[in-house]
């Protein structure tokens, strides 16, 4: 009675695309000398840190069929005030959580305007994209801020604990910590209901606009903390931080198989497809493709992602 | 007029009226006026009238999906105020929409995910869900309500439209439902699953859960209720028991008095 749900599709689904992202590292292990060394893992799983982050909340939020636009600008935001904040002389930790609680508001903000006001989700955060950055601008006048902010500012993204970087075991407690919220907690099943079946939800008791609101602030909380760690990685704040970012993001969350639509998708998903997109691009600056070709095959390995699981759906549904 | 093809199954006969669970006293809304009606625990109450006569209307009045522009209702004697389906849930009232497919199921979920979505109060703790109890719960109920599936893992949109259907009488009953609207419960369901939905409709009025079916077939409110309300124009032009029906008056009274086909 039991066995038939292990080939249902969304697991299915799973192996398709670990299959995927194993048959690109064997190609470029192949390929490349240098690709399958311990240092180059870690430089991809620092460089990756922050869109599996920001995806952890990023998933849950698009199965639920909401969408956000916001997270480049919220980490940058994020990353120039903890920087802003170490200058006025405000201890490192706690100005990362302040940096971060920024986030948290401009996600309530992103909250209230599509749940509350009806505002399309796209709408609404293409205009926090561009109010929120336009704000990092106006506070750092376009300059960077690197002045003052002393060694303590780059723990966060460069420090190690024993030989693993700090960053990388913060980015794996969390997506552990989203795998569960996700797969066992009330939040994580009536984000699969709501964008399963927003009518059914709401007949079946859910509070629709506070589970909306709750994972609109998660994406701005987690966009914010990868905001802060890659300032401090980088050792400066600056408004420039994140430009692009959120389509990163959601090309990770959906090749990880999550719908634009809702309702299926998941953070497990969302990791191999940001392994996938940090390989490639790795793979071909280690073969040394000049990075305007790496946009292209980004482009074409998302279209083709989700043809191939169309395709591969199609001929399984009997 | 296109009446009465074959009635499958007889009403039963009425049970031994007990105090009122549920008492709607002039409940209006934009589309329903001034319905006054009440059911009792273990009672099979019927809506019946023409599509846009207002049965769908009247049961989301009850639900808190629409807004009432006035009347009141009574649960067990005292007055209660239901905004949301949310709170009709918390109160006890649990309905069956008409849309199996838009307002009743979560295709892409799982059979249990589906049966535990309206109440995980007792199968989580502190917001974290125990799948175990959930599994077991829906293991229980398609035994219950002899639910065929291969396992409660399975999504509910594989599921054949009398065993979904089941599956979201299987939702409502595990929100402890002590009163169940049930809007069109038969529609788009074969003839054999039809007969064990009735079947399974009399046994929780047996149970003592008081019972709203509202539905635009004669034959299906013939069988299973014990009084019916006919409705007109979002109104309830006149309750009958079930041993007053007669399907010539019926249809003449809800087409509009003295107005026969």
């Amino acid at each position: 009675m039991n066995r038939r749900w292990k080939f249902d599709k969304s697991n299915y689904q799973k192996l398709v695309i670990v299959g995927v992202l194993l048959l690109i590292m064997l190609a470029l292990a192949v390929l490349s000398r240098e690709f399958l060394t311990v240092a180059n893992i870690t430089n991809v799983l620092r460089q990756t840190a922050a869109t599996i982050i920001a995806g952890c909340a990023v998933t849950m939020l698009m199965v639920s069929g909401n969408f956000d636009l916001s997270i480049g600008s919220i980490m940058a935001i994020a990353g120039t005030m903890s920087a802003i904040f170490v200058t006025w002389g405000i201890p490192n930790l706690p100005a990362i959580l302040l940096s971060v609680l920024i986030g948290t508001l401009v996600g309530l903000i992103n909250g209230f305007l599509v749940i509350l006001l009806n505002v399309p989700s796209i709408i609404a955060t293409l205009g926090t994209m561009y109010a929120v950055r336009g704000v990092a601008w106006v506070i750092t006048g376009g300059n960077s801020i690197s002045r003052g902010l002393g060694k303590g500012f780059t723990v966060l993204g460069r420090s190690y604990v024993g030989p693993l970087p700090l960053s990388i075991l913060l980015t794996a407690a969390i997506f552990a910590l989203f795998y569960f919220i996700q797969h066992r907690t009330l939040l994580g099943k009536y984000s699969y209901a709501i964008g399963g079946n927003r009518r059914t939800a709401l007949l079946s008791g859910i509070n629709v606009n506070l589970v909306g609101v709750v994972l609109y602030v998660l994406v701005g909380t987690l966009s914010a903390f990868a905001g802060a760690m890659m300032a401090s990685r980088l050792g400066v704040g600056n408004a420039n931080i994140g430009v692009g970012f959120e389509f990163d993001v959601v090309v990770a969350v959906v090749l990880g198989g999550t719908s634009l639509e809702g309702g299926e998708g998941s953070v497990f998903g969302m990791l191999v497809g940001a392994l996938i997109v940090g390989f490639i691009a790795n793979g071909l600056n280690l073969l040394g493709v000049h990075s305007f070709y790496q946009d292209i095959v980004k482009g074409v390995v998302l279209v083709g992602a989700v043809l191939l699981d169309r395709v591969l759906q199609a001929r399984i549904r009997r | 007029m296109m009446v009465g093809k074959v009635v499958h199954s007889r009403y039963a006969g009425g049970r031994t009226p007990s105090e009122a669970l549920l008492e709607a006293r002039e409940l209006s809304t934009k589309s329903v006026h001034s319905l006054s009606f009440s059911v009792r625990k273990g009672e099979i109450f019927g809506f019946y009238g023409l599509r846009g006569a207002g049965k769908s209307e009247a049961a989301r009045a009850v639900m808190g999906l629409d807004r009432l522009m006035g009347g009141q209702l009574f649960l067990d004697g005292k007055p209660v105020k239901i905004p949301n389906p949310g709170q009709a849930l918390r109160l006890g009232i649990a309905m069956v929409p008409e849309e199996r497919l838009t307002e009743g199921l979560f295709m892409k979920l799982s059979v249990s995910d589906n049966i535990a979505v309206a109440n995980y109060r007792n199968s989580s703790r502190f917001t974290i869900v125990n799948e175990k109890n959930t599994s077991a719960v829906a293991g229980r109920f398609a035994r219950d309500l002899n639910i065929k599936l291969h396992s409660v893992r399975q999504r509910a949109g594989t599921l054949s439209g009398g065993n979904q259907q089941k599956v979201v009488i299987a939702k409502c009953l595990n929100a402890r439902a002590k009163l169940l609207l049930l809007d069109e419960p038969s529609r788009g369901i074969d003839v054999g699953a039809k007969e064990e939905i009735y079947a399974i409709i009399r046994t929780l009025a047996a149970r003592g859960v008081g019972i709203l079916v509202f539905s635009s077939e004669y034959e299906e409110i013939a069988a299973l209720c014990d009084r019916v309300a006919l409705m007109v124009d979002g109104k309830i032009a006149a309750i009958l028991k079930n041993d007053e029906l007669n399907i010539r008056d019926v249809h003449m009274l809800i087409m509009g008095k003295g107005d026969v086909e």
